[in-house]
């Protein structure tokens, strides 16, 4: 420890040395913060997408090729074969809302506050005559909770001649999905009053199964992708069985080919750091030659040299590993909190993005730009090892 | 047995021979000066004793230990426990105090530094370098850094104290001091003590003089 100590003395004293030093965990800190912020940001879209649509569309959904159907014993029990955690029976048509004279389309979804929280998460609270708003669709139009807006339905084609049906509700909660598309066109009525004011009855159109546990992000899609292909050969043909990534699916199979090819163009970044790295060995092994020559004279084996070295070399890492991952995290907070980084929904579909980092990115990121350092610790090694002391001795005191 | 024997010793660097079979054989706590013309090979034959270096051939006995079949490891502990190198240059590393410039082979051999720092004040004492223990090279004379060297090099009492020209950057008054000095320090130690030297007056102040030309010793 003793050594160890007199040796670092020496390699850091003079104040271009500490400035090398901390230019270097600097440089390294960074570039592994931006590896970490790019995997991060990925994973973040990843989850967040995959957040936000199960959040509006559970795990399974299930519709009709010919649109409303009756919720029939046989179909109940077919669906509860591939157990479900939860099932939602919807009603979902499209509408117009009106405010302030202002109007937009919308999805409107009649739903049963309890069953489709357990199947998507989302508390959505609507009671009769209530009203629940995407929060994108509340902003455009300065809405808020207690205001009164109408929904204009279209009657079917039967009454396609008559005016449409305009009912008026009063807006009980706004929601987030998370998504911006989401949460710019949904709206969720009570699934009666939808049934009411539609004329469906007893029918739905669309069921909502939660498969997985809705606490913890989802790690596969296995096991939703397995029961959603044995729901679909269980049911009639006339049913059609989705998955809740359907939607987006280019979307989570694009960010995986991208986070692939970035992580090995990111790689470039962690080499210029490297040689930062190789630059400081290299200034500290010209400048400090006369030292440690005289170290290894007086006892310093090249055994404890180089270990110094390496000790040295994997503490510069450990302080950038540390570095970079605060640096993530004051970027994540960055991201969230100020509003020159947000992102517009409208163009990346998430209303904000997030940093998402799971152990196999750390060992990822970390692993790597270890391996990078080592090999310029061993670099240095060399050098260290291929000039005798006598030859150093001399160049240096001579 | 004798403390130093060197059977058939040759060094070359490259195709350049530096020291040629040479036969030596020097006792313990004897008083040497080596002496010869710059590039005769002194300096590395010092080296080659201090455990600096493997020779090219030939074999390197030092007290009883064959430092020609030792590894880096072991010439590395050889060289901290037997030997003190007084060189030209002071080499005190300005980054720390003369104290722990001192304290350096001590701690490279992680030995305990309380006792060692018993003998540091007594011999800075003797020195008369007590005052500059607690400052930094740069804040001392010239004259009380080559002190502040000879102590360091005694500080783990080595057996054999080797000196690379440990004069030639002193006139010939402190030459003489230093010389005295050092012979004085061995003597009260119990070490061998080694002076690579070009100079004949300093060579004159030892019993043992031997003579280098051209990688041979002629006397």
């Amino acid at each position: 420890m003793h050594s160890y100590l007199s040796v670092l003395k020496i390699a850091l004293h003079g104040r271009s040395a500490s400035k090398i030093l901390l230019a270097t965990i600097f440089s390294f800190t960074f570039s592994i913060a931006v590896i970490l912020c790019t995997f991060g940001l990925m994973d973040g879209f990843d989850y967040l997408l995959k957040s936000g649509l199960r959040h509006s569309s559970g795990d399974i959904l299930v519709t009709n090729r010919k649109g409303f159907f009756l919720i029939r014993p046989d179909l109940l029990k077919n669906i509860q074969s591939i157990n479900p955690l939860s099932i939602a029976p919807v009603i979902q048509t499209e509408a117009f809302i009106l405010f302030n004279d202002v109007s937009k389309g919308v999805v409107v979804r009649g739903i049963e506050e309890r069953s489709f929280s357990e199947s998507t998460g989302l508390k959505v609270s609507v009671p009769r005559g209530g009203i629940a708003l995407g929060k994108e669709l509340a902003a455009q139009f300065k809405i808020k909770s207690g205001d009164s807006i109408a929904l204009t339905f279209g009657r079917g084609n039967e009454a396609a001649s008559s005016l449409p049906l305009i009912q008026t509700f009063l807006v009980s909660s706004i929601v987030n999905h998370g998504i911006y598309q989401k949460d710019l066109r949904f709206v969720y009525l009570h699934r009666s009053d939808l049934a009411e004011a539609l004329g469906t009855g007893n029918k739905i159109n669309l069921f909502i199964l939660g498969i997985e546990e809705l606490k913890s992000p989802l790690k596969s899609l296995d096991s939703i992708s397995r029961k959603q292909k044995k729901l679909k050969s269980s049911l009639e043909s006339e049913f059609i069985v989705k998955p809740f990534w359907n939607e987006y699916e280019f979307l989570i199979e694009a960010v995986k080919v991208e986070k692939f090819s970035i992580s090995l163009i990111l790689q470039l970044i962690v080499v210029v750091a490297v040689f930062n790295i190789i630059a400081f060995v290299i200034y500290i092994m010209e400048k400090k030659a006369q030292d440690f020559f005289f170290l290894r004279a007086v006892g310093l084996s090249l055994k404890v040299l180089s270990r110094f070295w390496f000790v040295s070399i994997v503490i510069i890492w450990s302080f950038s590993c540390l570095g970079a991952y605060l640096l993530s995290l004051l970027f994540n907070w960055s991201l969230q909190n100020i509003s020159f980084l947000q992102i517009p929904g409208e163009v990346y579909v998430l209303s904000s993005l997030v940093i998402k980092l799971d152990v196999t990115d750390y060992i990822t990121v970390y692993g790597i730009s270890l391996l990078w350092i080592l090999l310029a610790a061993f670099i240095g090694y060399l050098r260290l090892k291929r000039k005798p002391i006598i030859q150093g001795l001399r160049q240096e005191f001579s | 047995m004798s403390f130093i024997i060197l059977s058939n010793v040759e060094k070359s660097f490259g195709k350049t021979k530096v020291l040629s079979h040479l036969n030596l054989k020097i006792e313990s706590k004897e008083l040497v000066a080596i002496r010869g013309a710059s590039g005769s090979g002194k300096s590395t034959l010092l080296y080659l004793l201090g455990g600096l270096d493997h020779p090219s051939s030939g074999k390197v006995m030092i007290d009883n230990k064959n430092l020609t079949s030792m590894n880096d490891e072991e010439l590395a502990s050889f060289r901290n426990s037997n030997v003190g190198f007084v060189f030209q240059f002071h080499f005190l590393l300005p980054s720390m105090t003369c104290r722990d410039n001192i304290l350096l082979p001590a701690r490279i051999g992680g030995r305990k530094i309380k006792i060692i720092e018993k003998d540091i004040e007594e011999l800075a004492k003797i020195l008369g370098v007590s005052h500059c223990l607690s400052k930094f090279p740069y804040e001392i004379s010239g004259g009380e850094q080559q002190r502040v060297n000879i102590i360091r090099a005694l500080s783990l009492r080595p057996k054999m104290l080797l000196c690379d020209e440990p004069t030639g950057n002193l006139d010939s008054k402190n030459s003489e001091k230093v010389t005295t000095l050092l012979k004085n320090l061995a003597a009260d130690f119990g070490a061998t003590l080694l002076v690579v030297t070009h100079d004949d007056k300093v060579a004159s102040f030892f019993p043992r003089k031997i003579v280098i030309e051209d990688g041979q010793i002629i006397g």
